[in-house]
């Protein structure tokens, strides 16, 4: 069965070719611009990962992680950063993060994060 | 005179520790492009060795798309090189107007996400001034970052650089809630005046139009 992804990014061009490199490796891939747009989008529809860029407009990434993570307790938060600091990246993961890695990320390593059983 | 020099050299400083984890930022999202386009690639290659036909457009397209990734890195390191040179706060002549363009870039994803945008208008031909660049983007810098911090967010802070006379000037606009204070906020007193006075400018305040209008005087280069 497809994995249901959803993409959290400010930048257009990145989420777009991340979204359609993950579609060829058969994910279900939705894409939005904003935080406040995902937990409407998790609300509606059910996704088994989330690709949260850590710094967004209008929220900052602890408050996205704890939001997203009390709206879907067992979606899987992968969070992507070019900006993160080791005590930062713990403390995510202590909010709900899964998995945080630093950009440029390899598609392999992110996909894999999403599907970490197989 | 000591003093000044010591206040400088700090303010230089702190341009750098605020401007760097920016540039980073912005770098590393270039970079993301670049591995993501390049991984595209690669995925496209792979299907053609399974007999998948390639789409010669669409392989333009990516390589067009790390080419101005490319540029856009290589614009962004050149101008802090340049920075770099300026270190020691010697005088260069440098273009006001890409001074501006780099400063406001640079902030772009501090402002993102306070939803705010800038908006850069100059004219055509480059504006150039005889100046210490460092402190002149450390300035802006701060006027910037104030600006962002004041009033409401989803605002458009507009720049005009243009040559007034015989001043060079940066006008700041869209500043919601500018204070008498503010002056102060933006730069303590003693800092501020070091600064200025190196780059023989002047920063005025404008409560009712709500702008700040950096000026540099007989700034030629």
């Amino acid at each position: 069965m497809p994995d249901y992804v959803l993409i959290v990014d400010d930048d257009e061009d990145l989420m777009e070719i991340v979204s359609e490199r993950l579609k060829s490796r058969d994910m279900n891939v939705d894409t939005v611009g904003n935080v406040e747009e995902a937990l409407l989008w998790i609300a509606k529809k059910h996704y088994d990962a989330i690709i949260l860029d850590f710094l967004m407009p209008g929220m900052d990434g602890f408050e996205s992680i704890r939001s997203i993570r009390k709206q879907q307790p067992d979606i899987r938060i992968l969070l992507v950063t070019g900006h993160m600091l080791a005590d930062n990246g713990r403390e995510a993961i202590r909010m709900g993060a899964d998995v945080v890695l630093e950009k440029p990320a390899d598609l392999e390593v992110l996909a894999k994060s999403i599907r970490p059983f197989e | 005179m000591d003093r000044d020099n010591t206040i400088v050299c700090k303010e230089t400083l702190q341009y750098f520790g605020a401007m760097l984890p920016s540039l980073s930022h912005e770098a590393k999202n270039m970079l993301a492009i670049i591995n993501e386009n390049a991984g595209l690639m690669n995925d496209f290659i792979l299907m053609a060795q399974k007999g998948k036909t390639l789409n010669l457009d669409r392989l333009s397209s990516l390589s067009a798309t790390i080419r101005k990734q490319v540029v856009r890195l290589n614009t962004l390191i050149t101008d802090v090189r340049q920075a770099a040179d300026g270190i020691d706060n010697k005088t260069q002549d440098i273009c006001l107007v890409h001074h501006a363009r780099q400063v406001s870039e640079l902030l772009s994803k501090k402002a993102a996400m306070r939803s705010i945008q800038f908006d850069v208008h100059a004219m055509e031909e480059p504006i150039l001034i005889h100046t210490r660049p460092v402190l002149l983007l450390h300035i802006m810098w701060v006027c910037l970052d104030y600006a962002m911090h004041v009033g409401e967010q989803g605002r458009c802070i507009g720049l005009t650089v243009e040559k007034r006379a015989e001043n060079a000037v940066v006008l700041m606009s869209g500043i919601d809630k500018l204070i008498p204070d503010s002056i102060t906020a933006i730069m303590p007193d003693e800092q501020r005046n070091t600064v200025l006075s190196a780059l023989n400018a002047e920063l005025l305040i404008d409560e009712n139009k709500k702008t700040l209008l950096l000026k540099i005087r007989n700034h030629h280069a």
